[in-house]
């Protein structure tokens, strides 16, 4: 086969220092968690309005640590750190954690890189589940949370499920079903969708914002409901680093490696699901980060999931608050605009590089 | 090691209504040799698969070192048995060390993952299949003899005492052909592992293996060495072919 | 030429068909709003816990189409703490007469200008365009919706936004969230206009002002209203958009109410949810006088009758199509009267009717209208 040689030339191609990289993930992880923190502290000194950083460091200070600071700043400028920017900051770094990992799973499970978090129809479940909510002449908040999450959150669930019935997950068939439906289920919920957009009238607006992911509405409240569901659902695909493993190769493989594949898909779908589920009622469908952070781990990791899945979920906490930043600067831009921008050449060119590897 | 590493019993398999597999019986002692044979659609690869604990039988058993497999959990179950596949589809890159790697995972700590135990297991599996030229390759990139010799260093670093292949040899050339029957002569005479393993190519299985078992519509047909179950009417019957036989003095 | 500060038209025309075209689930509920915040007391609110009603001494002249279903208490001095009740029921209360105001909607900018409280303006939308001067304030909010953190910054003492989603209610709910006082203003017809300049009058401590602009632009009403009396009431189709589809006021929308006080039969599309109007229907319905909504965005009467099929209704054919300025017509502010005599200039040429102050010029081969 005249990959051999091919191989060989990519062996050597392959730079030193991305090899260097891949046997030292702690050092990956420390550098991630550090970009973490860069950027967490950049999310609250950053923003539309300029707040002096001082005044910044002294806020969180005096009101988290309970240090007893002189208060020197305005009241506005209390309110923006601590009720607008750090809900925010932790919530597009949860939600990127979430993503992360939901898309690391799914390109996992269903042995497809360019599997992401929406790939069961949970994006538009989501999408039609909201705009059925806008549709509806009721006004209703609690928690900071209104019809519009719930019904994104049980919209997406439900899709996600009715694609579980309709493929026959429960017995081991074959992926392509699955994908299959998957994608046709989603076209339906996108085809009902688009009727209730008609029909939506001066909530089009809203609904197309929605499509395209914010952060700009985070608060505390929905932090409190929505990072729990997040932090829980991510725990548990960490924990099933092994089983993703075994799933490399195959169902059967890893039944033949001692897997209860059927109890690990199970555990793996609703973990995913139900983070995605989470992530897209609270913020909106935001593309990429899903797709493209698995990804850029695994290119330098490898497919490991015990390094794969703790480093993307670092990288895409720090990657979706980045993006967050990026949209919040000029105006209030869809963070979902942010991802896509950034998120398709990369993609694109992942494409390029390893098209000789992506034959399935 | 004396006892029965395999046994078969009164194997039933069907597939809804069609059934695939009738009352199959044999057993293997430990470190035994055996191929498997017959035409296509004989049940050969459902065989294998209920050997190796991911199909259930409608009737009949088996069991491993006289443990009845239904009484084992998957787990367990891959402890004892490997499975060598016949086709490894990998969707992502993966290295030849971290597949081999994956052989480990019934033995894996569920936190600490790899052990040093675990390493000198993966790294003796890669000396024993003679693939340590190949380390640091991504598996897609090898030609399909490497990567069954890869395949095969998995099994092996699972540390199963029972090894089962389906149709090792199908995309191979002579010369793998010849280095992964050798190996498997290897891994049962020296040490001591019991070996079934489906093959295609009769004329190979008669020349390496001391025992075949020949199944035709579901049905063992034959157990014995190959002389005694390939005789030319036995194979025009079940193959429904008229073969010139040749006897082929060597080691068998 | 006039610059619009917003992107292309389409959108601009669909952002505001769907605040004036989409009343019907929230007109009603407005209407009942306003009447439950109306009730009418005849004495002033001289105890602090009573809420203040806005009251209007009905006017004797006769205004059949106009029944102003909110009022306004003639108190000479502000008094607060002032509790509100703001178009969408929602009870607001002010502690001390607002410096700060952040105006979320062009109507607002335009109406805090005119009632003298132009100084008090700290922010204001992207669209806001007028009086000139509103350039030097920060904008605050654009189509994607308001900047939360600017607003937090300037301190307002009062934010007031746009009703029907015009500002996102998201958006709404997270200022209150952070303590603001906002007031939702929503005016679905001319009455409701003339409510909310009296609500925001109330609001900024500017009552007599906002009963003088009241005065005026019922003047104009009236002027309106005696001189297409005695006219025909011809169809009319107000288009508001051509492209991708024609684009017309919904039945019991605000563009409905401003055709039929300035003496025209609407044509209207089929449902209060629906904005968009099938040639054929147009056709079969066959409009007198067409008045381009859509002429400032280069849509004149020379465009319409080259439109294929166009040429059978009436209106084009008579040559009765004629333009007028969008904003002063659908921006319910303190320029509606002006837009009302527009609209009714557009509808009858020969109106005995006071031309429109600074008329803006579209389609200068027809003159100014």
């Amino acid at each position: 086969m005249s990959a051999g040689v091919a191989a060989s030339r990519s062996a050597v191609a392959r730079p030193a220092r991305l090899e260097g990289l891949r046997h030292r993930p702690l050092a990956l992880g420390v550098v991630g968690l550090g970009l973490v923190g860069v950027v967490f502290v950049a999310g609250i000194a950053l923003g539309n309005v300029a707040i002096a950083p001082a005044d910044t460091l002294a806020i969180l200070a005096r009101r988290l640590l309970g240090w007893p600071l002189e208060v020197t700043w305005p009241a506005s400028a209390e309110t923006i750190v601590l009720e607008l920017r750090l809900p925010r900051v932790v919530m597009a770094m949860i939600v990127g954690v979430g993503l992360s990992l939901a898309g690391a799973t799914f390109q996992g499970l269903l042995r497809n890189p360019l599997a992401d978090p929406y790939v069961l129809g949970t994006a538009s479940g989501a999408a039609l589940g909201a705009a059925i909510a806008l549709l509806l002449p009721v006004h209703v908040a609690l928690l900071g949370f209104g019809l519009l999450h719930l019904f994104a959150f049980v919209g997406a669930l439900a899709a996600v499920a009715v694609v579980y019935r309709l493929s026959r997950l429960g017995a081991l068939n074959s992926l392509t079903s699955v994908l299959l439906t998957g994608y046709a289920v989603g076209s339906l919920l996108a085809a009902g969708l688009a009727m209730t957009m008609y029909l939506s009238g001066s909530n089009l607006r809203q609904i197309f914002f929605y499509l395209l992911g914010s952060f700009s509405l985070a608060s505390w409240p929905q932090v409190v409901v929505g990072v729990p569901i997040i932090v829980l659902g991510s725990m548990v695909i960490v924990s099933r680093a092994r089983s993703l493993n075994g799933l490399l190769l195959g169902e059967e493989t890893a039944a033949h490696l001692g897997l209860d594949v059927r109890r690990e898909r199970l555990l793996l779908l609703g973990a995913a699901s139900l983070v995605t589920a989470a992530a897209v009622a609270m913020s909106g469908l935001i593309g990429f980060v899903g797709l493209v952070v698995p990804h850029l781990v695994r290119l330098v990791v490898g497919p490991n999931a015990r390094l794969l899945l703790p480093l993307s979920a670092i990288y895409g906490a720090a990657f979706l608050a980045l993006a967050d930043l990026a949209a919040r600067i000029p105006g209030e831009l869809p963070v979902g605009v942010v991802t896509a921008v950034v998120g398709a050449p990369f993609f694109l060119y992942l494409l390029r590089r390893y098209r000789a590897g992506y034959e399935l | 090691m004396s006892g029965l590493a395999l046994e078969v019993r009164s194997l039933t398999v069907d597939y809804g209504t069609r059934r695939v597999l009738s009352g199959v019986d044999f057993s293997l002692r430990a470190g035994e040799m055996v191929a498997l044979l017959g035409p296509n659609g004989a049940g050969k690869s459902t065989l294998l698969r209920c050997i190796g604990g991911t199909l259930r039988p409608a009737a009949g058993g088996v069991l491993i070192d006289a443990v009845p497999l239904a009484e084992h959990e998957q787990a367990a179950i891959a402890r004892r048995v490997a499975v060598v596949p016949g086709q490894t589809v990998a969707a992502f890159p993966i290295r030849v060390e971290e597949l081999v790697a994956l052989g480990r995972l019934p033995h894996e700590h569920p936190l600490l993952g790899l052990r040093p135990a675990d390493r000198a297991a993966i790294d003796a599996a890669i000396e024993r299949v003679s693939i340590g030229h190949l380390r640091g390759r991504d598996v897609r990139e090898l030609s399909l003899g490497e990567r069954q010799l890869v395949v095969l260093a998995m099994a092996l670093a699972q540390g199963s005492r029972l090894l089962l292949l389906d149709e090792p040899t199908v995309h191979l050339d002579l010369r793998h052909q010849v280095a992964v029957m050798e190996l498997l002569r290897d891994l049962s005479s020296r040490d001591g592992v019991t070996v079934l393993a489906v093959m295609h190519d009769v004329t190979l299985a008669s020349h390496f293996f001391r025992r075949l078992v020949l199944l035709d519509g579901g049905r063992l047909v034959a157990d014995g060495p190959p002389a005694d179950v390939l005789t030319g009417d036995r194979i025009q019957a079940v193959y429904g072919i008229n073969p010139g036989l040749i006897s082929v003095a060597g080691p068998a | 030429m006039r610059t619009r500060s917003h992107s292309t038209p389409s959108h601009l025309i669909r952002a505001k068909g769907f605040l004036h075209l989409s009343a019907a689930l929230l007109s009603v509920l407005l209407v009942v709003g306003c009447q439950v915040g109306s009730t009418t007391t005849p004495s002033p609110a001289a105890t602090a816990p009573q809420t203040p009603t806005v009251t209007e001494t009905p006017t004797s002249a006769p205004t059949p189409t106009l029944e102003p279903t909110a009022t306004a208490t003639a108190t000479a001095t502000p008094h607060y703490p002032l509790t509100l009740t703001d178009d969408e029921g929602t009870t607001i209360t002010l502690p001390d007469e607002p410096d700060a105001v952040v105006s979320l909607t062009p109507a607002t900018t335009e109406l805090l200008f005119a009632l003298g409280a132009g100084d008090k303006l700290v922010g204001r939308t992207d669209f806001d365009d007028y009086p000139p001067e509103v350039v030097e304030v920060p904008a605050v909010a654009s189509f994607s919706g308001v900047l939360i953190e600017q607003v937090v910054d300037l301190e307002p003492d009062l934010v007031i936004a746009g009703g029907n989603n015009f500002t996102p209610a998201g958006d709404v709910d997270r200022l209150r969230d952070l303590g603001l006082p906002v007031l939702v203003v929503y005016a679905p017809d001319m009455a409701g206009v003339l409510a909310d300049v009296l609500l925001v009058g109330q609001a900024v401590g500017a009552e007599s002002e906002a009963e003088s602009v009241v005065g005026e632009l019922q003047a104009r009403i009236d002027e309106v209203s005696a001189a297409v009396a005695v006219l025909e009431r011809p169809r009319v189709f107000y288009e508001i958009g051509y492209e991708p589809e024609i684009y017309g006021p919904a039945p019991e929308s605000f563009v409905a109410d401003m055709v039929n006080l300035a003496g025209g039969e609407p044509i209207t599309t089929t449902d209060p949810a629906v904005f968009s109007i099938s040639l054929e229907r147009l056709v079969d319905l066959n409009p007198e006088v067409i008045v381009l909504g859509d002429a400032a965005y280069g849509v004149c009467p020379t465009n319409v009758v080259i439109r294929p099929g166009w040429t059978q209704i009436a209106a084009v054919s008579d040559g009765n199509v004629r333009p007028v300025d969008d904003i002063i017509v659908t921006r319910p502010g303190p320029r509606i009267g002006e837009g009302l005599a527009a609209l009714a200039l557009a509808i009858h040429p020969e109106a005995n009717v006071e031309p429109v102050a600074d008329a803006v010029e579209l389609c200068p081969e027809l003159g100014s209208v």
